[in-house]
C-alpha cells in the first residue's frame, strides 16, 4: 500500500507569477526581485550548498566583496524573518547557504520536470495513457516562464531550458491526443503553443492541419491568414511553402468526404491532394467560418462613437470574449461587479456611462433589472451597449447578446434564440457545473437531438430559461442584451416580461436598446415597458446627438483619410449629432472634390443618410454588391457560408467580397457561438442596399433565397422559408412553410406569431389549385382557431369553414371534411357552445385543443394561485399570474384563478385598492360561472381585504353574502368561515366576544389553522386596542401556534407582533425585547406581507424608544 | 402532522378512469401543500371512498381539494386507535 502523502506545508511557485504560501496562506514578505530571485536561486540548486561568497557575487556583482557579503547577510536576514519557521527550511551556516531538500515543501519548478521524466518512462514502455496524464500534469504546472519578470543573467539559461522542456512535452502531447483523434484538446494545447510564439510556422501548420481534422475548415483557414498578417507585421516575410501548400489542400478539398479530407492531412503538408464531390453541399457547417481569415484592416487606435469603425479589438469583443475565458484570477465573486467598470472606447458618452454605471449599481441591490436604452437610429445605441459587454467581459461577467430584425418578428422567441446560442451553451464552469434544462430544446433543438420535448405548458419554456439564466448568474455578473426590441416578438416579449420578474433578485440584468418612435408600434412591447416602469423596474436611458467638438473628434478618429481637411461645421450641421450620420457625410465630403463651404442647392453633398449610404455603396466593387445584395435579402445576420451557396459564389469570390464589405464598414461579424456570422453594420446600411434592387430581381433572389434554405439546410426556419417564398412569388411554397412555422409556434405556445402566420399563409393560398387550396386552408385554420379566437370572431370563421367545408364535399376530399369538422368542433367548443356536439366529438376537441391559449392560460393560472394562496414563490406566482391573464385576453377571456391569484398577491403586497377590484371581478366572474367555491373564496378574501383596512361594516355586507352561498354548499368550512369572520367584523365595531367565541371554537373543530390564527390575531389587536391585555396574549399565543402549524410565515409574524406588543403593554418589556430578537432571526422579511412588514416596523420603534430609555 | 380522512360519495359509481383523473388533477396541488396522500378505502360499489392523508390540517387538505375541483363531502382530522400489535 502507497504510503499517504501529507500535502506540503510551504508551497512555492516559480513558473509564471511568484507566489508563496505557507499552510495555505500567502507569505506576504517576499515583496523584492532581489529576495525572490534569492529564495528561487536556494531551491533550484537545493542539491549543493551554495557558497556565501558566490551568491554574493552573484547577486551584487557591480558590489564591492564586502559590500555584497553585507547585502547578502541583510537578504538573508530578511528571507529568514519572512519566511515562517525559515530554519525548517533552511541550512545556514558561515560558509554556505543550503536549501533543505528533506524539508515539507511544493515547488512547481520540480513538480514540472518530475512529470516530464514520468512521462518520458511512460513514452518509452508504451504506456500512452500514463504519459499523457503526466504530460497534462507537467502542462498544468508550467504557468508561464521561470521567475516572470526577472532578468537576472543567471536566470535565463534555466529559464530557456525549462521553457524548452515544456514546448517539447506539449508538442508530444498534442501528437499523441491527435493520434487519438483527441483534436478539440490537441487544438487547446496547440493553441497555447501559438499564444507563447505567434511566429511558429510549424504550430500554424499543426494548428491548421488539426481544425481541418476536427471538420472546422474555416478555423484552418483563418489560421493561415493569422500567420500570413504575423510574420508580414513582425518579420517583413511571406509564410513558407509547407503551410501555403497545406492551406492550398485544406482550401481546395471541396469534393470529399470529411473522412475522405481528413485521411488527405497527411503529416507532409506538402503533398497537395485533389478532391472532388461536392463538400459544400454535404456539409455546409464546414465552411460556415471561412470569411473570419480575412486579415483585420483599419487599424483605428480609439474607436468612436460608430458601431461600424469596428476594429481588431471589436471582432476580438465578438468572438474570443465570448468564451469568456477568464482567468479564475479576474472572477468577482457571486456574480458582483467592481466599481467603477472600465470607462468605455467612445466619443462624448460619459454621461450616457454614468447612468449606465449607476444603473448596475442601483441593480446590485435590486432596483430597476432592467436598462432601456432609446434613441434614434444611428445615435450609437448598438455601440453603447457593445462598450458594455465588453466591461463586463473584462470582470469575468457573462454576456448574452440577441438582436431582433423586422423582417423576422413572427420568428417566436427568435431574439432568445439568438442571445442563448451567442454564448456555449455546454460549457461548465471552472467551479460550478452549468446544467441544461431539458425543456431548452424545444427553443434549441441542437441540444438533444432531432426530437424537441413536448411541452405540457408556457411556463415550461419560460422556467428553463429562467433556470438557466439564474445558474449563471448564482456565481457570475449575466447580462442579457436584447438589441432593437421595437421589433420584438409577442412570445419573446412575454418571456422578457417572465424573466425580468423572476430574475429582479438575482444578478442578472437586462439591456435593451430600441429606437425611439418605434417601440411604442409594438403593443407587446409598449405594454411590457409600461408595467416595468410601474413597477419601478426599468431605468430607461436616452442617447443624446453629439456635439461640435464631439462630432469633430469622431471625425478625426475615424478611418477617413486625415490628409482629407472636412468642414466639421457642416458636418455637425448637417447630421445633427448623429454619429452614423456624421460619418456618412464625411466620407462622402472626403471622397468628393467639390468645394467644402458650398450652400447652394447643387451642392452634391445631400443631407440625406440614405442617399449617402446609397452614394457609398455604389461605389463598391461588383463581387462585393453581388454579396451585398444577397445579405440585404437575408434580412437578419447571415451565414457567409449559405450566402455562398445559395448566390453560388465560388469561396475566394466570397472571401474577397467579405473582406471588401468588412474593410468598407458595410459588415461586421456577430456574436455567434455556432459559427462566425456577418450582419451588416447597421440596420440602415441594410435597408438601403435592399431598396438598390429593382422588384423583379428582389423576387428572383427571395425565391432563390426560399429554395436554397429548404434544400440547403435542414435546420432552416420554416418561417424564413416562408417570408422569402412569399416575396419571391412561390405561393405552394409559402403556404406549406406558412403552415409549418405557425405549427411550431403553437408547439412553443407563441400564439400571436401562429395567428400571424396562418393569416399569411392564408393570402398565399388563393393561388393554389382547388385541391390544395381547400386543404392547405382548413389546416391552417385549424392552427389559427388552437391560437385562439374571441367570441366576435366565430361568426365570421364559421362562415369561412363552412365554405371550405363546402367545396370540401363538392370535391369529394375525405380528409379535408373531416378537418372542416374537426374545425368546427374546435372553434364552438373553445367558447362553450358544444350542446349539440357528441360526446365522441368532444373527445377529438379535447385531443385537439391542448395547447390553446386558454388551456394554457387556465393551467398558469392555476398553478399560479396555487403558490400565491400558500405564500409560497409569490414572484413566479404572480409572473405565471400575469402570464395566464395576458394569454386570457388574447381570446378576450378572464380566468377565475387568476383573478382571485392575482388579487391575493396585491393583498399581500398591501396593494389593498387594486386587490379588492381584482376579487370584486373573481366574485362577479365566479357568479355567472355558477363556480360556488371560487364566489366563497373571493368573498372571503374580499372580507379580508375590508378588515385589514379597517373597514369592518363594508366586511360584514361580504361576510353575510358569503354565509348566504356557504349555506348552499355541503358539509365545508365556508359557512364556519363566513360566521368567524362576520364575528370579527362585530368584534371590531362593537366588541361582541360570544358570536366569536363560538366562532373560534368551530375553527378548531374543523382544524382550520389558517383562518384561526388570522381571527385570533385580529382580535388579540382588538383587545389590545381597548386594554385587556391578557386576553390579548392569550389569543395571540394561539394565534402563533396554529400560524406555526400551518408554516405561514406572515401569520407567525403577525401573531408574534402582536403578542410582543400585548408583552409591552403588560410591563414585561424585557421579555417582549428579547422574543422580539427571535423573531427578527426567525422572520424571512423578504417573504412576508406588506401588512407584516408594517406591524415588524412599527414595533421596531417600539422596541428602540424602550431601549432608548435604559440607562 | 395531522392524519386527515376525506370522505366521498360519487353517483354514478366512481370508475377507474375517473378515480386515476382526479388523483392526477389533485396531486399538484396535494405536493404543493405538503400533504401525503397514505391509503384509500373504496367501497365494492364504487359508491363511496375514505381516503386517509398526512397534512398540517384539515383545511389545508379541504384547500387543495376543492382548488383541483376534487369533490368530496366532508373532510375531517382524526385520531387514530389501533388494535395494539
Amino acid at each position: 500500500m502507497a504510503e499517504e502523502r501529507q500535502p506540503p506545508i510551504l508551497c512555492v511557485r516559480l513558473l509564471g507569477n511568484f507566489c508563496l504560501t505557507y499552510e495555505g496562506k500567502p507569505v506576504t514578505g517576499v515583496t523584492s526581485d532581489r529576495l525572490r530571485a534569492l529564495l528561487a536561486a536556494l531551491l533550484l540548486h537545493q542539491d549543493t550548498p551554495q557558497p556565501r561568497q558566490q551568491l554574493a557575487f552573484q547577486f551584487w556583482a557591480d558590489a564591492t566583496e564586502a559590500q555584497a557579503r553585507t547585502n547578502l547577510r541583510k537578504a538573508l536576514h530578511q528571507l529568514r524573518y519572512t519566511l515562517p519557521h525559515a530554519d525548517r527550511f533552511l541550512s545556514v551556516d558561515a560558509k554556505t547557504l543550503q536549501w533543505r531538500s528533506e524539508s515539507s515543501f511544493c515547488l512547481d519548478v520540480a513538480e514540472f520536470e518530475a512529470a516530464l521524466v514520468e512521462a518520458e518512462k511512460a513514452r518509452q514502455a508504451g504506456d500512452w495513457q500514463t504519459a499523457q496524464t503526466a504530460w497534462e500534469a507537467a502542462n498544468h504546472w508550467y504557468r508561464g516562464e521561470l521567475l516572470q519578470g526577472l532578468d537576472e543573467d543567471w536566470i535565463l539559461p534555466e529559464r530557456e531550458r525549462l521553457h524548452q522542456q515544456w514546448m517539447k512535452g506539449l508538442e508530444a502531447l498534442i501528437d499523441l491526443l491527435e493520434s487519438q483523434q483527441q483534436y478539440r484538446a490537441a487544438i487547446l494545447h496547440a493553441q497555447q503553443l501559438l499564444n507563447h510564439d505567434p511566429l511558429q510556422e510549424a504550430t500554424y501548420c499543426t494548428l491548421m492541419r488539426l481544425h481541418d481534422l476536427n471538420g472546422d475548415r474555416a478555423s484552418a483557414l483563418k489560421l493561415y491568414h493569422q500567420c500570413m498578417t504575423a510574420l508580414r507585421e513582425e518579420l517583413g516575410i511571406d509564410p513558407g511553402a509547407t503551410i501555403r501548400h497545406l492551406y492550398e489542400q485544406i482550401l481546395n478539398q471541396d469534393g470529399s468526404s470529411p473522412e475522405v479530407a481528413a485521411e488527405s492531412l497527411t503529416r507532409d503538408s506538402t503533398e497537395i491532394i485533389s478532391l472532388d464531390s461536392s463538400l459544400i453541399n454535404q456539409f455546409p457547417k464546414l465552411i460556415s467560418n471561412h470569411s473570419s481569415i480575412l486579415p483585420e484592416t483599419q487599424a483605428v487606435y480609439r474607436s468612436p462613437n460608430y458601431i461600424e469603425t469596428h476594429t481588431k479589438n471589436h471582432t476580438e469583443t465578438h468572438t474570443k470574449n465570448n468564451t469568456e475565458n477568464v482567468s479564475a484570477s479576474q472572477q468577482p465573486s457571486l456574480g458582483k461587479l467592481s466599481f467603477p467598470i472600465a470607462p468605455p472606447q467612445l466619443i462624448g458618452r460619459q454621461q450616457e456611462w454614468q447612468t449606465i454605471q449607476a444603473w448596475l449599481q442601483n441593480a446590485e441591490q435590486g432596483q430597476s433589472p432592467m436598462l432601456l436604452v432609446v434613441g434614434e437610429p444611428g445615435i450609437g445605441k448598438t455601440r453603447l451597449m457593445e462598450e458594455l459587454q465588453a466591461a463586463i467581459q473584462a470582470q469575468a461577467g457573462v454576456v448574452l447578446w440577441g438582436r431582433a430584425f423586422e423582417a423576422e418578428m413572427v420568428r417566436a422567441y427568435g431574439i432568445w434564440v439568438d442571445a442563448l446560442r451567442s454564448i456555449d451553451l455546454a460549457r461548465t464552469d471552472s467551479d460550478q457545473p452549468i446544467s441544461l434544462p431539458i425543456d431548452l430544446a424545444s427553443l434549441l433543438p441542437e441540444l438533444q437531438g432531432t426530437e424537441p420535448p413536448s411541452l405540457a405548458d408556457r411556463s415550461r419554456l419560460f422556467d428553463a430559461v429562467v433556470q438557466y439564466l439564474s445558474q449563471w448568474a448564482s456565481h457570475r455578473f449575466l447580462l442579457v442584451i436584447l438589441d432593437d426590441i421595437q421589433w420584438l416578438d409577442e412570445a419573446s416579449t412575454a418571456l422578457l416580461h417572465y424573466a425580468v420578474r423572476l430574475l429582479h433578485r438575482s444578478s442578472v440584468r437586462f439591456a435593451c436598446t430600441a429606437r425611439q418612435a418605434e417601440w411604442q408600434e409594438n403593443l407587446p412591447i409598449a405594454k411590457l415597458i409600461q408595467a416595468m416602469r410601474r413597477e419601478r423596474k426599468l431605468k430607461t436611458l436616452e442617447v443624446m446627438p453629439l456635439t461640435s467638438p464631439q462630432v469633430a473628434e469622431l471625425v478625426q478618429w475615424s478611418a477617413i483619410d486625415p490628409q482629407t481637411h472636412l468642414n466639421i461645421d457642416r458636418i455637425f450641421a448637417d447630421s445633427g449629432g448623429n454619429p452614423l450620420f456624421a460619418l456618412e457625410i464625411a466620407r462622402a465630403l472626403s471622397q468628393d472634390h467639390s468645394p467644402q463651404d458650398s450652400q447652394s442647392p447643387q451642392d452634391p453633398i445631400t443631407p440625406n443618410l440614405d442617399s449617402l449610404i446609397a452614394d457609398r455603396l455604389s461605389r463598391l466593387d461588383q463581387s462585393a454588391r453581388d454579396l451585398m445584395i444577397w445579405a440585404a435579402a437575408m434580412g437578419r445576420s447571415f451565414d457567409p457560408a449559405t450566402v455562398a451557396q445559395i448566390a453560388h459564389c465560388p469561396l475566394p469570390q466570397l472571401l474577397n467580397a467579405i473582406d471588401h464589405l468588412e474593410r468598407q464598414s458595410i459588415i461586421r461579424p456577430t456574436a455567434a457561438q455556432t459559427g462566425l456570422n456577418y450582419d451588416f453594420s447597421h440596420d440602415i446600411v441594410r435597408q438601403v442596399a435592399y431598396q438598390q434592387l429593382s422588384p423583379p430581381r428582389r423576387r428572383l433572389i427571395h425565391l432563390q433565397i426560399a429554395h436554397a434554405l429548404q434544400t440547403l439546410d435542414r435546420e432552416a426556419n420554416p418561417g424564413d422559408i416562408a417570408h422569402h417564398a412569399a416575396l419571391g412569388g412561390d405561393d405552394s411554397l409559402a403556404v406549406r412553410a406558412f403552415l409549418e412555422a405557425a405549427q411550431r409556434c403553437l408547439r412553443l405556445f407563441a400564439y400571436t406569431e401562429a395567428a400571424s402566420l396562418t393569416q399569411r399563409g392564408l393570402q398565399h393560398c388563393q393561388a393554389l389549385p382547388e385541391d390544395d387550396r381547400i386543404s392547405f386552408a382548413l389546416q391552417l385554420l385549424q392552427v389559427y382557431i388552437l391560437a385562439g379566437v374571441r367570441r366576435e370572431q366565430i361568426p365570421t370563421l364559421q362562415t369561412d369553414l363552412l365554405h371550405w367545408l363546402t367545396a370540401a364535399q363538392n370535391r369529394q376530399l375525405t380528409d379535408a371534411i373531416t378537418l372542416g369538422l374537426q374545425n368546427l368542433i374546435l372553434l364552438n367548443y373553445e367558447h362553450g357552445n358544444f350542446s349539440s356536439v357528441r360526446h365522441h366529438s368532444l373527445q377529438v376537441a379535447e385531443l385537439s385543443r391542448t395547447a390553446d391559449p386558454l388551456t394554457t392560460a387556465r393551467n398558469l393560472a392555476y398553478s399560479g394561485s396555487c403558490l400565491a394562496e400558500i405564500e409560497q414563490e409569490m414572484e413566479r406566482a404572480e409572473a405565471l399570474l400575469l402570464e395566464a391573464q395576458s394569454l386570457a385576453a388574447r381570446v378576450g377571456e378572464e380566468i377565475l384563478d387568476g383573478l382571485i391569484g392575482l388579487g391575493y398577491i396585491r393583498l399581500h403586497q398591501g396593494e389593498s385598492v387594486e386587490a379588492k377590484a381584482l376579487f370584486q371581478r373573481g366574485w362577479q366572474l365566479a357568479q355567472a360561472e355558477q363556480d360556488h367555491w371560487r364566489e366563497c373564496s373571493a368573498l372571503i378574501y374580499l372580507a379580508m381585504a375590508e378588515l385589514e383596512t379597517h373597514q369592518p361594516q363594508v366586511a360584514l355586507s361580504y361576510c353575510r353574502e358569503l354565509a348566504r352561498v356557504a349555506a348552499q354548499m355541503g358539509e365545508g368550512s365556508e359557512a364556519p368561515f363566513a360566521s368567524a369572520l362576520e364575528a370579527l367584523a362585530q368584534y371590531q365595531i362593537w366588541q361582541e366576544a360570544p358570536a366569536l367565541t363560538a366562532a373560534l371554537d368551530t375553527l378548531r373543530q374543523i382544524d382550520a389553522n389558517r383562518m384561526l390564527a388570522y381571527i385570533l390575531t385580529h382580535a388579540a389587536e382588538v383587545d389590545l386596542h381597548h386594554q385587556a391585555t391578557e386576553r390579548a396574549i392569550v389569543r395571540a399565543e394561539e394565534a402563533l401556534v396554529a400560524a406555526h402549524k400551518v408554516n405561514y410565515a406572515s401569520e407567525v409574524a403577525l401573531a408574534w407582533t402582536v403578542w410582543i406588543r400585548a408583552q409591552f403593554a403588560a410591563g414585561q418589556s424585557r421579555i417582549a425585547v428579547e422574543s422580539w430578537q427571535q423573531l427578527q432571526q426567525q422572520c424571512d422579511r423578504s417573504i412576508v406581507s406588506h401588512r407584516a412588514k408594517t406591524a415588524m416596523d412599527q414595533l421596531a420603534v417600539q422596541v428602540s424608544s424602550w431601549l432608548a430609555t435604559l440607562p | 402532522m395531522a392524519r386527515i380522512v376525506v370522505e366521498t360519495t360519487y353517483d354514478p359509481p366512481v370508475t377507474d378512469q375517473v378515480w386515476d383523473e382526479l388523483n392526477q388533477k389533485a396531486m399538484p396541488c396535494l405536493e404543493a401543500r405538503q400533504i401525503r396522500w397514505i391509503r384509500s378505502l373504496v367501497s365494492q360499489d364504487r359508491r363511496r371512498s375514505v381516503c386517509e392523508l398526512d397534512a398540517v390540517d384539515a383545511e389545508t387538505v379541504r384547500d387543495a381539494y376543492r382548488r383541483a375541483s376534487v369533490p368530496f363531502d366532508r373532510i375531517w382530522t382524526a385520531e387514530i386507535l389501533a388494535a395494539e400489535e
